[in-house]
């Protein structure tokens, strides 16, 4: 019988080997798995300056400037990657061939393959841009009434605005936001409601920066969060993200990036030209 | 040749040909064309839908890039509009379906034939690249439906193979009436002409079709050629079957009217030729005999040899044998047979011609013949043995003549019969005491005979005359061992009725038995035997009674005449003495006138035997002449001699009174002289003894006087040999 206590004391050393695997796995966390997400592969909208726009194969803005302090800060390897069009970048996320998709608005569809943080990344706040010869006054979204408004086709604006312009807004969708602008600076439009920043962004772009600008109260303070996507090991640094990006926040980092990152949008324009 | 009238059978055969060949090749042409034909609307197909992707390929790649499914669904909606799409898609690379879209189905490609060959539907497949990078950002899908294309296709075909075949039968037609005029028309004339062939007049005027230069003139011509030639040669060829018969008439009249038998078989060996003479000889009719096998006409001794001859495969030569027939009354038939293989021109055997001649007369006389020439041969030999048998028995004649003894003659006679009787062993047995035949000599196998028997075994002696056995005949001589197998022959031999002696002779069962000429040897050989040994037996007795007195049986003068000088020789050369005696019987004329001459008679022989058996066996006791006897002693001195004389006396004085003596003393005187003291020859020793016997007369008679030795001169020649006569008559001159 010795060898056959031999070989049971053998399998209750196996087994105890195993189980104290298991519990120090689950007691070191994020911290185990950190080792399968060596490196993280993010893309955004190719084009949403000032929060990220493509340069070539990468992309660049406040957006990856943000994400990429937080992952050195965390000390894993990163690649902002332009993948193609923004439904391109969605299906990559949801394909698992990109790990996260910086500052974005989560939506319930979304939702099922991506796992947003729960701090914002961003604000994204919702403005009314006028045309500095013809000022509007703005003191609630009832001003706007009887005004003719220009919208970017597919935009959504927030709930509450979305369903008051339904009901009482006139609003013509326009293609992108370059021909809204357009509109506004020939005076076919009273006003435009888009982004704050991605507005500022386009402006500097059309050179319409003196001539239309945003009025100082938003239409509504909107988020945008990161996604994880679900596929991706990476989905690990939620946690870590979460705290870092609440930490920004605090810090007032967001903001300063938003500025840095419009300054480098008009930089970049600068040489380009006006097309 | 019907067809020689109508539009030609080598005319409808070359339309046929063509006509197959027409459409053959027509279907291969057609098969050629249609084949090129789907290729080509393949190739049509492929290309328009080709062109009509690499038109869609840009904004596809738009839409496939940007996701976009609205502007996928616009493009899949172009793609349908062509009208053998049946089904296009736009796939993203990520796998999923932008768009898709079909076409209803066309009614006529469910179940049609030819989806056994052609698949329904065919694929194309685009694959869609963005940018200078050329990523893969989808896939363009069409499938197209077959159908109408096959339709279209099928259509073009059906009449391509018609318009194909509808030529062929066209040209084969075409090439069918140029061979009527070209060949079939000329050449029907002249088959036309040949079939007509000897119908014509041998003057019938050319054929038209011979004046053409081309091949159908050279053929005509040829033929017209050919039937001259024909003509003259069956006029040649009834002129020699005329001749021919005419011929086979002469010859089967010889052949039916020859006295030899001809006989003429086929290969199976049925008759197919018999002549009168033929038939007659086996006492039939030339008739009944045909078609009958050979083996009905063949002694059935013969049949083989009939079959060899006869029925055996082709020989090159006539040949030439003898066999016996079966007439039809069953007698056999001796017939000399020569006989020839018939062959056609092949070399093939035909059947047999045979000659044959009847051979019975023949063959009895030559039969006859030869037993006369074996039957002299057979005398000639006897007689050549029987002179040999004869020399030899004249020379056994004349040895038993010159033999001395029995046991000579004995000797002699077993040598010659072992000589004549070579294959017959036996023996010769002579008469013995008491009934007791001797067998004195065998030859051969010498122990068929014992060493005596009695004169009562043989049945031979019982019968007086040659008695033969051979086993199963015969009565058996009992002197015969009773396992001896085989025969023989006891010859008797009598001389006046007296037997002498038997001759047997016995035969080994494996030679033949005995023979004439055996007992006729045995009849010359036994008359030789006896009368040699009857002769030896006379000469013997003749010299006992020239050399023995007959009444006192002692041996006489002569003898003593011939002993002496030979004994006296002996003894002087070897150094011995020899003593002679003489005695004379005392008184003995008193005797005779006394009692008579018988009386004198038995006084004699009572002396003789008194002196015989005093003397020894080797010493002689002759009776000299009157009463007087004399005794030679080989090797005994006159001393010796003295006393066995004087015993001798005594004895003699006992014997007075005995039976048929007088009564009265018998007494005898004896003189004695010794050689070499009393002289060394015959005659001095004689004088000697009988002056010694003188002087013992003159002493008062009834002793024994020795004469003195002296040196008394030899008279006579020194060896002593001198006729005894003439001793004697010197001696009886001084006797006083």
């Amino acid at each position: 019988m010795a060898w056959r206590s031999g070989r049971l004391g053998l399998l209750l050393l196996a087994l105890l080997g195993a189980v104290t695997a298991v519990s120090g796995a689950g007691a070191a966390g994020a911290a185990a798995v950190a080792p399968e997400c060596k490196r993280v592969v993010f893309s955004a909208n190719p084009d949403y300056p000032p929060y990220h726009w493509a340069e070539g194969e990468r992309i660049v803005g406040a957006s990856v400037a943000l994400t990429g302090r937080i992952l050195d800060d965390l000390g894993v390897a990163w690649e902002a990657r332009f993948v193609g069009p923004w439904p391109r970048v969605l299906k990559s996320a949801e394909h698992g061939q990109i790990d996260l998709i910086v500052s974005l608005k989560p939506t319930p569809e979304r939702e099922a393959y991506l796992v947003f943080t729960r701090s914002p990344s961003f604000p994204n706040p919702m403005a009314v841009f006028t045309a500095k010869a013809r000022p509007v006054k703005f003191g609630g979204l009832e001003d706007l009434v009887g005004k003719r408004g220009g919208r970017t086709a597919g935009d959504r604006l927030g709930d509450a605005f979305d369903r008051f312009a339904e009901r009482a807004l006139t609003l013509e969708d326009a293609d992108t936001l370059g021909v809204n602008f357009q509109k506004l600076a020939a005076g076919r439009i009273d006003y435009v409601v888009t982004g704050l920043y991605t507005g500022r962004a386009q402006l500097l772009q059309l050179g319409l920066g003196d001539r239309i600008a945003p009025l100082p109260r938003p239409v509504n303070e909107g988020f945008i969060h990161h996604g994880f996507a679900r596929r991706s090991p990476c989905v690990a640094l939620l946690e870590a993200f979460d705290e870092r990006l609440a930490a920004a926040r605090k810090a007032g980092l967001d903001a300063r990036l938003l500025e840095e990152a419009l300054q480098q949008w008009r930089n970049r324009q600068a040489p380009a030209g006006q097309p | 040749m019907k067809g020689g009238l109508g539009i030609g059978r080598l005319a409808i055969r070359h339309a046929a040909l063509a006509a197959v060949i027409g459409v053959a090749m027509g279907a291969a042409f057609s098969v050629l064309q249609i084949d090129g034909a789907y290729r080509d609307s393949v190739d049509a197909e492929r290309r328009e839908i080709l062109q009509m992707m690499a038109v869609m390929r840009e904004p596809a790649v738009q839409a496939c890039y940007n996701l976009n499914e609205q502007a996928a669904r616009v493009i899949v909606q172009g793609a349908l509009s062509y009208v053998p799409v049946q089904q296009a898609t736009l796939v993203s690379d990520f796998g999923e379906m932008l768009a898709r879209g079909a076409n209803p189905a066309p009614a006529a490609q469910a179940g049609a034939w030819w989806t056994r060959f052609v698949a329904p539907t065919q694929d194309y497949r685009l694959a869609l690249e963005f940018g200078p990078a050329r990523k893969r950002v989808g896939e363009m899908t069409v499938v197209t439906a077959q159908a109408p294309r096959m339709e279209r296709f099928l259509q073009g075909a059906w009449r391509d193979v018609g318009m194909n075949v509808l030529r062929s039968v066209t040209v084969a037609l075409a090439l069918g009436l140029l061979s009527f005029l070209t060949l079939t028309r000329p050449l029907t004339a002249i088959v036309r002409r040949i079939t007509a062939g000897q119908t014509l007049p041998p003057n019938a005027p050319p054929m038209p079709e011979a004046r053409r230069d081309d091949e159908i003139g050279q053929i005509a011509r040829a033929f017209e050629h050919h039937e001259r030639e024909a003509g003259e040669r069956a006029r040649s060829l009834e002129a020699s079957s005329r001749a021919l018969a005419a011929s086979e008439v002469r010859y089967r009249r010889i052949v039916e009217t020859a006295g030899e038998g001809v006989w003429q078989l086929d290969a199976q060996g049925g008759t197919a030729l018999a002549n009168v003479a033929l038939a007659r000889m086996l006492g039939t009719t030339p008739e009944r005999m045909m078609g009958r096998p050979l083996t009905e006409f063949v002694d059935p001794g013969d049949q083989a040899v009939a079959q060899g001859y006869l029925l055996g495969g082709p020989r090159p030569e006539v040949e030439r044998f003898e066999m016996r027939f079966r007439r039809s009354d069953g007698r056999a038939v001796w017939a000399e047979v020569s006989t020839c293989p018939v062959v056609d021109a092949d070399g093939r055997l035909l059947g047999t011609l045979a000659m044959v001649t009847n051979a019975t007369e023949r063959r009895r006389r030559d039969e006859q013949l030869r037993t006369t020439n074996a039957r002299l041969q057979s005398m000639v030999a006897d007689l050549q043995r029987h002179k040999s048998d004869m020399a030899q028995i004249a020379e056994l004649n004349g040895l038993l003549q010159s033999a001395r003894t029995e046991d000579e003659a004995f000797d002699i006679l077993r040598a010659a019969a072992a000589q004549l009787f070579r294959d017959c062993p036996g023996g010769f047995s002579v008469t013995g005491p008491d009934d007791e035949m001797r067998v004195v000599g065998t030859w051969g196998d010498a122990d068929s005979l014992p060493a005596h028997y009695r004169r009562s075994a043989c049945w031979a002696i019982r019968r007086g005359g040659p008695h033969r056995e051979t086993g199963e005949h015969g009565v058996r001589c009992s002197h015969r061992a009773p396992d001896q197998a085989g025969s023989m022959l006891c010859t008797p031999l009598y001389v006046e009725g007296e037997l002498i002696g038997v001759l047997h002779l016995s035969v080994d069962p494996g030679t033949p038995s005995l023979d004439g000429s055996v007992q006729q040897r045995t009849e010359v050989f036994g008359e030789v035997v006896k009368l040699g040994l009857s002769n030896l037996r006379l000469r013997e007795t003749l010299s006992a009674q020239a050399l023995r007195d007959a009444l006192t049986g002692l041996p006489n003068r002569r003898m003593a005449d011939e002993t002496l000088p030979r004994e006296l020789l002996r003894c002087l050369r070897a150094g011995e003495p020899l003593t002679l005696a003489l005695v004379d019987v005392d008184h003995f004329k008193r005797f005779n006138d006394t009692y008579g001459h018988d009386a004198g008679d038995r006084v004699l022989c009572a002396v003789a035997q008194v002196l015989v058996q005093n003397l020894r066996a080797s010493d002689l006791a002759c009776r000299y002449g009157g009463d007087e006897f004399l005794c030679v002693l080989p090797g005994m001195t006159a001393e010796d001699a003295r006393s066995r004389f004087e015993a001798a006396l005594g004895q003699m004085a006992e014997c007075a009174g005995s039976t048929g003596l007088p009564d009265e003393a018998i007494t005898f005187t004896v003189g004695l002289a010794a050689a070499p003291d009393c002289g060394s020859n015959a005659a001095a020793l004689v004088s000697a003894a009988d002056v010694a016997l003188y002087a013992a007369k003159a002493r008062g008679r009834n002793c024994v006087e020795v004469a003195a030795a002296e040196a008394t001169p030899t008279l006579f020649d020194p060896s002593g040999l001198m006729p005894a006569g003439a001793a004697v008559t010197a001696f009886r001159t001084t006797r006083p």
